[in-house]
């Protein structure tokens, strides 16, 4: 017999889970740390999940939380048949760091130590044991507070991985974070914690990867903390290409002192749920940003892109490029927000969207905004969604290409201009061939 | 037998009619010029040959090497060697020429049952017709068509042709924007890939490209009928005297 009716309340789910891991805390409940916890709880208790009525989730259909029935076991994971040379992206060259459900695994690691420059920290028990030096910068971003998810990772999240890119130091190799999630007995919810610090005149690329394994639905929700100090140079692709029964809330917010440089990219190729969240704050003269996005989203999924880019002082620029194709019931969202604050003159801000939808039942929401309050700045946003160019298709199929084979051709030329954007070779290689894979769905 | 024949051909567009009832037959071996006032229809009947979707065929046959053209889609008439350079070739950022070009040849090798020409070979072949309409290399590794002149444009319409090398290409005003080198490449590279059992289309408005290559006939279009048939020397009549002499000298009604 079928069992429609709701199993779990999601809202309360994360209080028994907040309130399981308050009682283990003891002497440390009064902590600075703690009471930042509390007061995300508190946040995101008091107003509970956001609905379509709230205006930055009007298209995010967030019933499935409810209805999925999530198991508190975290650790009862059986590593042993975890082959890593099966993930896809782990051919890629690069120094490894596996979070399995968002604790870090040492063993599967790469040893950091010869990595010159480089610190990869990694705090356990936070609640009780704190995060040391980076307590100035853990959950310092305001905007976090606001966020519903950023709410509940603050108040859940019991380790953090701390990426700390010394002053003056460049590195060469790449450094990918790999997160696994897997649930052997239910749904799993994971609350991963990331802060990058590349400090001054510093420069590095990472790659995150995000893998569910196992058959049970898990919901990760990420959150992510960039400090980037003057002339820091960061590029951070995120490959959010999991399994169909993944579910993902990322919440990043780079905060970017002058001269610096940040490259960032969202690549959706699979996965059931993505809402992305960035949050940029451009604080300092003489700021590059780029933010590049791909999402190909088909049969029932949803990928959700918001995006909100904050020009504080004058003298910066910043470009956002994302790209988007839809197919079968896929639903793509793309909310994209430029600020210009009234110091921010001079500011060079531009915004594209561009999206291809294939069929009827396919939709994409965009909504390109622009606010500014300086009066010298150079700004442009546009977006347009539409089908594939028919005159590309009849110039294609009159040279014998078969229609779908010229369709696939035009829609990899289409999202290729931003992957080309991507600074690794190898790490673009195969982003291509997963998307020439799921174009093979269309 | 006729490679092409067209029987009686009516086409609308957004149901207007474009083509009023038009005839014409093309053997193998042949050169056809067709010329014609601006909006005739010369370019509705190549696109309605090709196959482009945006036209409704409304009477007519059209029989293409013994088969029923019209029923065919429009990759399928290319594969069965059907070729149209297009008057206005369209760009396409993101495919790179060299990758377009293999696609192509490869799809209609599979059509026809024939192993997909590898990496090699393919090359070496891509060489080869480069050399026939004299383009660079560095133009196969750049984007279908993207920021190419109008002249350059042009002859890689001729270089994808060469390459596919169909039984019946059709030219819609492949001399328009060239200069007289171009002119003569584009020619050039017509005339070598001649034989008896291809043959030609060539719209156009200058009697000039037909010096270079020389029709059997030369047809006129005017309001979405052929009016007029003859050989070489109407080209040239035409250039003297225009189109009104010909609405004076309509052939068939
Ligand atoms: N979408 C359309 N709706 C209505 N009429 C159209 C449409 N497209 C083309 N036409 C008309 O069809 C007629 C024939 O156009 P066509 O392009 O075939 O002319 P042509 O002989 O190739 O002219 P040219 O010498 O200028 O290239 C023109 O009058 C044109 O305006
Ligand atoms: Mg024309």
């Amino acid at each position: 017999m079928e069992n429609t009716t709701i199993k779990y309340d999601f809202k309360e789910y994360v209080k028994s889970q907040f309130e399981k891991l308050q009682s283990t805390l003891n002497g440390s409940v009064g902590s600075e740390l703690n009471l930042l916890r509390k007061n995300a709880f508190d946040k995101f208790f008091l107003s509970g999940l956001p609905t379509l009525k709230s205006e930055n989730w009007k298209y995010t259909n967030l019933a499935f939380l409810n209805k999925l029935s999530f198991t508190d076991s975290y650790s009862n994971v059986d590593l042993s048949k975890l082959e890593t040379s099966k993930l896809f992206y782990n051919s890629l060259k690069s120094h490894k760091i596996y979070l399995i459900n968002g604790k870090l695994d040492e063993n599967l690691s790469s040893n950091f130590n010869s990595v010159n420059g480089l610190k990869i920290e990694y705090f356990e028990n936070i609640s009780i044991n704190g995060v040391g030096d980076y307590a100035n910068y853990y959950g310092k971003l305001t905007s976090m507070s606001e966020h519903p998810f950023a709410n509940i990772n603050t108040a859940l999240a019991d380790n953090l991985l701390v990426v700390n890119i010394s002053p003056g130091v460049i590195i060469e190799d790449i450094l990918q974070i790999i997160n696994i999630n897997i649930s052997n007995e239910g749904a799993l919810l994971t609350n991963p914690r990331i802060l990058v610090i590349s400090g001054k005149s510093s420069s590095a690329k990472i790659v995150e990867n995000n893998y569910t394994l196992g058959d049970f639905p898990v919901v990760r929700n990420l959150v992510k903390e960039f400090y980037l100090e003057e002339n820091a140079h960061l590029n951070y692709y995120k490959i959010q290409d999991d399994s169909n029964n993944s579910h993902l809330f990322d919440f990043t917010h780079a905060e970017q002192k002058r001269d610096s440089h940040l490259d960032e990219a969202a690549i959706s190729i699979n996965g059931k749920f993505v809402r992305n969240d960035l949050r940029s704050t451009l604080d300092g003269e003489n700021i590059e940003s780029h933010y590049y996005g791909i999402f190909i989203v088909g049969a029932n999924d949803f990928v959700d892109n918001h995006t909100f880019v904050d020009h504080a002082k004058p003298n910066s620029y910043s470009n956002e490029n994302y790209r988007g194709v839809a197919f079968d019931k896929g639903t793509g969202v793309f909310n994209g927000k430029i600020m210009v604050r009234r110091d921010a003159q001079k500011t060079n801000a531009y915004q594209s969207n561009k999206n291809v939808l294939l069929s009827d039942s396919a939709t994409i929401n965009t909504k390109p905004e622009l606010e500014i309050y300086a009066d010298d700045v150079k700004c442009s946003h546009g977006a347009t969604s539409g089908s594939i160019d028919k005159t590309s298709m009849f110039y294609l199929r009159q040279r014998g290409i078969e229609k779908k084979v010229a369709e696939r051709l035009l829609l990899f030329a289409f999202v290729n201009e931003v992957v080309n954007e991507i600074k690794i070779e190898q790490l673009r290689e195969l982003i291509d061939l997963r998307i020439e894979e799921k174009l093979l769905n269309i | 037998m006729a490679l092409l024949s067209i029987e009686n051909l009516k086409a609308n567009i957004n149901g207007t009619e474009i083509l009023h009832g038009l005839n014409l037959t093309v053997n193998a071996g042949e050169v056809h010029a067709i010329m014609g006032p601006n909006g005739s229809g010369k370019s509705t009947l190549a696109s309605v040959l090709a196959g482009k979707e945006d036209y409704e065929v409304t009477e007519g046959k059209v029989e293409f090497d013994g088969k029923d053209l019209l029923d065919m889609s429009p990759e399928d008439r290319a594969r069965e060697g059907l070729f149209l350079a297009f008057q206005y070739p369209v760009e396409i950022p993101g495919v790179s020429n060299a990758n377009f070009i293999k696609t192509s040849v490869n799809e209609i090798r599979k059509y026809r049952g024939i192993e997909p020409l590898d990496a090699m070979d393919f090359l070496q072949l891509m060489r080869e017709k480069a050399k026939l309409v004299e383009i660079e290399q560095s133009f196969l590794s750049r984007s279908v068509n993207e920021g190419f002149s109008g002249g350059e444009k042009k002859r890689n319409e001729i270089f994808q042709m060469a390459m596919l090398e169909p039984k019946l290409a059709i030219l819609d005003e492949t001399d328009s924007g060239l200069d007289i080198d171009a002119l003569r490449i584009v020619s050039g590279g017509v005339n070598k890939l001649r034989n008896p059992n291809n043959a030609f289309v060539v719209i156009t408005h200058y009697q000039r490209l037909l010096n270079y290559i020389v029709p059997d006939f030369v047809h006129v279009l005017v309001d979405g009928k052929i009016v007029k048939t003859g050989g070489k020397e109407l080209a040239l009549k035409l250039e003297e005297q225009g189109y009104d002499w010909v609405k004076d000298h309509i052939d068939e009604l």
